[in-house]
């Protein structure tokens, strides 16, 4: 049976890459200042992990106005939401295989 | 965290640390949720308390009002300090209840002066759920997104 690290997306791969389709698993659309703000990263490395996902198709953009200020959605596509599923599906079956497997505690005598 | 292809000792607990991360950061958007969720029963609760109030006691106008009014203008800017987070068409959900809820409030002011008779009673209180409703019509579905 193969291990369920094969099935683990390299995309996803990547602590903010990860909080950034945890977080948009989460609503169904977030924008850019919310999600810097939630995962605490700066403009320019949430860019480049948001451009990588998009070219994925993991992500949809969506442009917009909040009032007068130009605003950027950003939320799952389908093939993304399966991607997140699949990953997260993955790692609980790690962590479910390391649970089981780990010896009983000794019973004190 | 490790790559798919380490196969060290370490990776089960960087695995159980990465779905808990994930947790954390699902549950810190969900949380803006509630704020706009809270929002909207609060719009519904002073909207119903207003038009119960003005139909039951007129002759206190000027002791409703104001605080009727400055409570409403409170909610009203927390539902669009709310809508910075929320995408459009969340917006377009509020500003769809806001137009029907003032939409309900002329017909049950209109209701409470033409056809039920003076004073408090059931029926007014009933009448006055009506502009509540696109209010709480907006809680249920944002809660259940």
């Amino acid at each position: 049976m193969t291990h369920a690290r094969h099935r683990l997306d390299d995309l996803i791969h990547s602590p903010v890459r990860l909080s950034v389709m945890a977080s948009l698993r989460a609503a169904d659309a977030v924008h850019f200042g919310l999600l810097r703000d939630t995962l605490e990263v700066s403009d320019s490395l949430l860019s480049k992990h948001l451009a990588a996902l998009e070219s994925a198709g993991y992500i949809q953009v969506t442009k917009g106005y909040a009032g007068r200020r130009p605003r950027t959605w950003y939320s799952l596509s389908p093939e993304g939401r399966a991607a997140f599923d699949a990953y997260v599906a993955a790692l609980r079956e790690i962590v479910d295989a390391s649970d089981s497997s780990d010896p009983p505690p000794r019973s004190p005598r | 965290m490790s790559t798919p292809e380490d196969t060290s000792g370490s990776w089960p607990s960087t695995a159980a640390e990465a779905l808990a991360a994930a947790d954390a950061v699902g549950r810190r958007i969900r949380s803006r949720r509630r704020w706009y969720v809270v929002g909207a029963l609060v719009m519904a609760a002073t909207l119903t308390a207003f038009t119960v109030a003005l139909a039951s006691w007129p002759e206190r106008l000027a002791e409703v009002i104001v605080p009727g009014l400055v409570v409403v203008g409170a909610t009203l800017a927390l539902l669009a300090w709310c809508g910075r987070t929320v995408p459009a068409a969340a917006t377009a959900a509020t500003q769809r209840a806001l137009f029907l809820g003032a939409l309900l409030l002329v017909v049950a002011l209109l209701l409470i002066r033409l056809v039920l008779p003076e004073g408090f009673s059931g029926w007014v209180v009933l009448v006055g759920l009506l502009p509540a409703l696109p209010f709480l019509d907006l809680a249920r579905r944002v809660s259940r997104a």
